[in-house]
């Protein structure tokens, strides 16, 4: 069974794998998979900042104070903080603003322009945001404009992961960014493509997944619509169209890595759709090699290919992969 | 930069929020907390020995191996007890529920399993629990003598209509409009977790009512006796439970819910 819907700016796609035919267990498929996309909805009502009414847009206007935020705000913000610090600002929330000023200000699906005020704001950074986990309460220190993109798209893709585990073997697809639970109805470990960064409808490689998220960062989404620069990933660091990593040279691979190369896709395999969307952002961001680095620490796999299509991967990237290992084979 | 330090808050993060029950509970919770006194008038005045009211108490499975049921007639051989607990369900130290009876039955991937990790869900996953309703030695009172493992509270319709209408009575609202035959789901929500109910209409009339899923905390042998009700009485209007008001509401607007199709 499966459906799928226009969610998150995206199309979110769900199916959980199963040939009970009676009217009990289809109704029981489709009831869950109604409560998986509610988390979609209730996500992106929450967290989306295209929305002046949604509750992340309510506490940007309010600079200077604590505010005390909801779970479902709260959570995502403060990991996408964390991310933010571990990455040097590679990956930063508070790029909203910049994304505005480059023209990424329209809700994909509905086209609905969407201006906030702190658009006009520059300079912030991830700094700028203060959270207290006790109290969960946020203080923002100067106008700026949050994005939690990726983080909301991961953390609904987590929660409705959650509320098909009863199933087993299940697979969410949000925009090609994938959580794949158990097995495929052949009772296999399900088979993901990564895209080819380069080659539309081509698949530049593929791996076999259970129980895990994998999210792509690639340059090749959603061209920017006021401006020429191309990609919706910025550089939070310097307000620039990122993938242009640093000056390094070796990849993991051992092969030189001209130093003007950029990232084209990084992708990565975490066993939370949140954590592995936010990581390969900031990867993609880091560039080749201190992305690969930064892929490494966190113990995180995965795999970056360049804009001249050179591969590079985690260490363990091309190991057995573990979790096929565990990956029981449920009965549905 | 810890390894996994990233992983750990993200997954403490996706597990706070959906133990939360955001979506599932927080709305429905304040709903709820204005439904629990909206669905029935508070009762200070009332007598216990209004049918309607009376709070019934799952049955030990010793006394009656097979009937979950009793019906309002059955509760003479109940305690003394209040009417009605309102305020906090659950409350421990509660005539009916023993402590060990609040411990979470049937917990629904939640906060019990707080691991930092999410994969770890396929092992505190619901089984998805079929008509059965529950494992009722959960309810068992110390004094009874323990039962040979009770069939499961299959609540099909046993319970003859007449023996609800029988009752003196019946206060209770007979749902007039026919419904259209079929099997008909329905969800009902609660702070404490879901309840998804199946009513079959067959000829107008409610044959069968059951618990198809219990995603609650508590065991879902509390609401046991309320099945039978709604095809008793023809109408979603089940008695009371105390100390589990909220499974009693969740299961009140699955019924309802389920209904609501078969208009």
């Amino acid at each position: 069974m499966i459906r799928t819907v226009p969610m998150m700016g995206t199309v979110v796609s769900i199916q959980i794998v199963g040939h009970g035919s009676s009217d009990a267990a289809r109704i029981e498929r489709e009831s869950a998979i109604d409560r998986a996309l509610e988390w979609f909805s209730q996500v992106e009502a929450c967290c989306t900042r295209f929305d002046d009414q949604s509750e992340l847009r309510r506490l940007c206007v309010r600079v200077g104070e604590p505010v005390v935020v909801s779970d479902m705000l709260f959570a995502p913000l403060h990991f996408a903080l964390t991310v933010a610090a571990e990455s040097g600002g590679a990956f930063d929330p508070t790029v909203g603003g910049p994304m505005e000023a480059r023209g990424f200000d329209a809700n994909h699906r509905t086209g609905t322009l969407s201006r906030s005020a702190g658009a006009a704001a520059s300079g912030a950074s991830f700094r700028d945001v203060v959270v207290d986990p006790a109290e969960r309460s946020v203080t923002i220190l100067r106008p700026l404009t949050l994005d939690l993109g990726a983080v909301a798209k991961g953390l609904a893709m987590d929660l409705a992961a959650r509320e098909l585990q009863p199933f087993g073997n299940f697979a969410i697809d949000a925009g090609g960014d994938l959580y794949l639970g158990g097995t495929n109805a052949a009772a296999e470990a399900w088979t993901a493509g990564i895209r080819h960064p380069r080659e539309e409808r081509a698949v530049i490689e593929t791996i076999r997944l259970s129980n895990v998220a994998v999210c792509t960062s690639g340059d090749y989404e959603r061209a920017g619509v006021a401006t020429d620069s191309g990609h919706h990933i910025l550089d939070p660091r310097a307000n620039v169209v990122s993938g242009a990593g640093g000056s390094s040279v070796i990849g993991a691979s051992g092969q030189a890595v001209p130093s003007a190369t950029a990232v084209a896709s990084a992708t990565v395999i975490a066993p939370s759709a949140m954590v592995a969307d936010a990581l390969a952002t900031a990867a993609f961001v880091l560039g080749p090699v201190a992305g690969l680095t930064f892929l490494e620490q966190n113990g995180v796999r995965g795999v970056m290919f360049t804009s001249t299509l050179q591969r590079l991967a985690t260490k363990d990237f091309n190991m057995k992969h573990p979790e096929l290992d565990d990956a029981a084979v449920r009965r549905t | 930069m810890g390894s996994n330090r990233l992983m750990a808050i993200g997954s403490a993060a996706v597990i706070g929020v959906y133990a939360a029950g955001f979506f599932k509970t927080k709305a429905a919770a304040d709903r709820f907390a204005a439904d629990s006194n909206v669905r029935r008038p508070p009762p200070p005045s009332e007598p216990v020995a209004s049918a309607d009211r009376t709070v019934e108490r799952v049955t030990p499975p010793a006394a009656d191996p097979r009937g979950t049921r009793i019906g309002a007639g059955a509760t003479a051989a109940l305690p003394p007890m209040p009417a009605l607990v309102r305020a906090d369900d659950h409350v421990p130290g509660k005539p009916v529920s023993s402590p060990a009876a609040a411990e979470p039955a049937t917990i629904q991937a939640t906060v019990a399993n707080a691991l930092p990790s999410i994969t770890v869900a396929a092992a505190d996953s619901v089984p998805v629990v079929a008509p059965v309703v529950t494992s009722p030695e959960v309810v068992t009172p110390p004094p009874t003598p323990p039962a040979p493992p009770p069939a499961p509270v299959q609540v099909a319709a046993p319970q003859p209509i007449a023996t609800k209408r029988a009752e003196p009575d019946p206060p209770v609202r007979v749902q007039a409009a026919p419904w259209k035959d079929g099997t008909y789901y329905g969800w009902g929500k609660s702070r404490h977790g879901d309840i998804q109910a199946v009513v079959v209409i067959h000829g107008g009339r409610i044959t069968n009512a059951l618990v198809a899923q219990c995603l609650t905390q508590y065991s879902c042998s509390w609401i046991a006796a309320l099945p039978p009700q709604v095809v008793g009485r023809q109408s979603a209007e089940v008695d009371y439970v105390s100390g589990a008001t909220q499974s009693v509401n969740a299961f009140y607007y699955a019924i309802v819910e389920a209904l609501s199709h078969a208009k």
